[in-house]
């Protein structure tokens, strides 16, 4: 009998319940809808696809809530802890493509490598920006140690990582955040399934720093009036009529305001919106608004209204007992109508990334591609390393008209871009 | 490095057209570069179709496999057991035309107008069959075919209304045409039983059918379009109190 509960106790495999922002992303995945975003690494030299599997599969132990499969309960999906090791594979598809871990064995994230680049393709299931940054760091910290290069940091696992930290400050008795119209949508044509553009302009990051400090705001502040005006532009140039408020999703990482450690979904969206059939705004006007919006948005009694929002869907009795077949069917309409619908197009800014002196030279640059998504067909991500930023528009269609404004409105503030495309 | 013109920014060596505006780039002196710089992305593979190919490969395979035991049972029974010799026939051709449909709605045709030209011939082929099988046309020629040719017209119809419209608002224009189809039928299809009965050609439930749709699809198309001005300010002047 004794034997038997041994037995049991070392079969039962650990798993974890999806974090509130995770709960969503299973049911709503599609083709065109992958959820999946990536984080990436250029290094000087070529990769070594044999030491990155060896330093994938050194670290992964570390990290053992992504050490997992995704499992269906009868009411949710949940994660549960796996014994096998993923593989690196060599990069072939387009970013950000549809990922098949709703299989059996198969990893909510692949890391991938092509010429110098390693590439860390991740469901937002799992983890946010954040999350990912931190494995990708000690990823590369473990692939250089490997190489030769010391670094002394290693990853080590803490208890509080695998917490969902929504949970953890959610309170009662809170009103909830007014809710959202629908937004003005990009009428571009939606490319041929399974493919993603990517459109990534690369600029000096003091020059653009100082020219949103002339305009007395901070970078996200600026880049993100600057993709007002530039939707603003669009409308303008093309004398779109059928308008509605232009609203831009803007994730923020919660851990800042509320200490956690948690390697799982932390973040909100704060959502400032602008409508152009009032009128035509100037730039100033545009950063004034954006610098209020923020300003007023940007506190914990205003995030207290938006965890309290997502947690009381998550803990309503209706939502848990309904069977996870039906939420499956359900969930995309919902989320298109509740979320999708009611933006025009997100900016997500993953600021600057540090990595160790030893190792700080040996690495090009990184960039972020957000997740395409069939209601927002053009989104942008945002990311800064040594001396340059690198802003990336992830697009599900050939017209390029968003970002050529964009850039040249750069261009027109003297400061330099570079373009990089996957486009042909 | 090479620029843009237009735009103004820097672009790889590799790029021949600006990435943002598609203006040729001007060759550069520097076109040893263009060696030397390497894609910063791989050539990438767009498996979607492949898989969905495939799935629907495995599927149809099974299909083919479940209609034609089918055909060889209903075979063997009719050799070995004493049954109607019509029931068996009757389901033989409805079994093998399945086949056909199956493969039509597959999309192995690519032309969605050959698709439906298909979808007509089997129907024809499946009704002569089944009028057939007493060795008596009857119905066939007189009552199948010109319904069927109705229907490949209509078809084709809202198959060319749909094509003009799929960049606009599909839950205004696909029911609205939708409506226009199922209208147009209806007339052609009373039109067609009365003439084939030798009655006299009067249009009567078909009439009723057409006027609410078709009041349907002006609606739901002038809700769109928000009525033009023009007729916006006739109604006002014709209605105002």
């Amino acid at each position: 009998m004794l034997g038997l509960v041994i037995y049991m106790k070392q079969k039962s495999k650990t798993w974890y319940r999806l974090d509130n922002a995770g709960k969503l992303y299973p049911s709503i995945t599609s083709t065109r809808v992958s959820t999946v975003f990536r984080v990436s690494a250029t290094l000087y030299k070529l990769i070594k696809p044999d030491i990155l599997q060896e330093a994938l599969t050194n670290i992964i132990d570390s990290f053992p809530y992504y050490k997992v499969n995704l499992k269906r309960g009868l009411f949710w999906y949940y994660y549960e802890h796996t014994e096998n090791y993923p593989t690196v594979q060599k990069e072939t598809f387009y970013p950000c493509m549809f990922m098949l871990y709703k299989r059996k064995k198969s990893f909510p994230f692949r890391v991938l490598y092509y010429r110098n680049k390693i590439s860390i393709e991740i469901s937002h299931s799992i983890t946010d920006g954040t999350g990912v940054i931190t494995f990708l760091q000690s990823l590369l910290i473990e692939y250089f140690g490997l190489l030769g290069v010391k670094t002394g940091l290693k990853h080590v696992l803490d208890k509080e990582e695998a917490e969902d930290a929504f949970l953890r400050y959610y309170r009662k008795g809170i009103p909830l955040p007014p809710k959202l119209k629908k937004a003005f949508h990009f009428p571009f044509p939606l490319n041929s399934k399974g493919e993603y553009n990517i459109i990534t302009g690369i600029i000096p990051v003091d020059t653009i720093i100082a020219m949103a400090k002339h305009h007395n705001a901070s970078l996200t502040q600026f880049l993100l009036a600057l993709y007002l005006d530039t939707i603003q532009e669009y409308i303008h140039q093309n004398n779109i009529k059928k308008l509605y408020p232009v609203v831009m999703n803007v994730p923020v990482n919660l851990r800042k305001f509320f200490p956690s450690k948690t390697m799982r979904n932390f973040f909100i969206s704060i959502t400032p919106q602008l409508d152009f059939r009032l009128g035509i705004y100037s730039f100033d006007e545009i950063l004034n608004y954006i610098r209020g919006h923020m300003e007023m948005s940007i506190n914990k009694k205003h995030f207290n209204q938006h965890i309290h929002k997502n947690i009381k869907n998550e803990k309503s009795f209706f939502i848990r007992l309904t069977p996870l077949f039906i939420k499956n069917m359900l969930m995309p309409t919902l989320y298109n109508k509740y979320a999708e619908r009611n933006y025009t197009t997100s900016i997500s800014n993953l600021g600057p990334i540090t990595m160790p002196k030893s190792i700080e030279s040996l690495i090009e640059r990184f960039e972020f591609y957000p997740p395409p998504s069939r209601g927002n067909i053009i989104k942008a991500g945002v990311i800064s390393y040594r001396d340059k930023i690198y802003i990336s528009f992830g697009s599900l269609t050939k017209a390029t008209e968003i970002e050529k404004i964009f850039f040249r409105k750069i261009r027109r503030m003297n400061i330099p871009v570079k373009i990089e495309t996957n486009r042909e | 490095m090479p620029y843009c013109p237009k735009c103004g920014v820097e672009l790889d060596y590799r790029v021949k057209n600006c990435p943002l505006c598609t203006f040729p780039v001007p060759k550069t002196t520097e076109e040893n570069e263009f060696f030397l710089e390497e894609s910063k992305f791989p050539e990438a593979e767009n498996i979607y179709y492949e898989k969905i190919l495939k799935v629907k490969n495995q599927i149809f395979f099974t299909l083919s496999i479940l209609i034609f035991s089918a055909v060889f049972i209903l075979m063997a029974i009719n050799s070995f057991i004493n049954i109607s010799q019509y029931a068996i026939k009757y389901s033989i051709i409805s079994v093998i035309s399945s086949w056909f449909y199956v493969f039509l709605l597959f999309g192995y045709i690519k032309n969605h107008y050959y698709s439906i030209l298909g979808m007509g011939i089997t129907t024809f082929c499946l009704t002569f069959g089944l009028d057939y099988v007493d060795y008596n046309v009857t119905w066939c020629y007189s009552h199948a075919l010109p319904i069927i040719i109705l229907s490949i017209i209509i078809s084709f119809f809202l198959l060319y209304l749909y094509n003009r419209s799929k960049f606009k608002n599909q839950f205004i224009f696909i029911p609205s045409h939708l409506c226009v189809g199922i209208s147009l039928f209806s007339i052609g299809l009373e039109y067609i039983l009365n003439h084939q009965s030798n009655r006299p050609i009067k249009f009567t439930w078909s009439l009723i059918v057409s006027i609410v749709l078709m009041s349907t699809a002006l609606l739901l198309i002038s809700l769109y379009y928000r009525l033009p001005d023009k007729l916006k300010e006739k109604i006002k002047s014709k209605l105002h109190i």
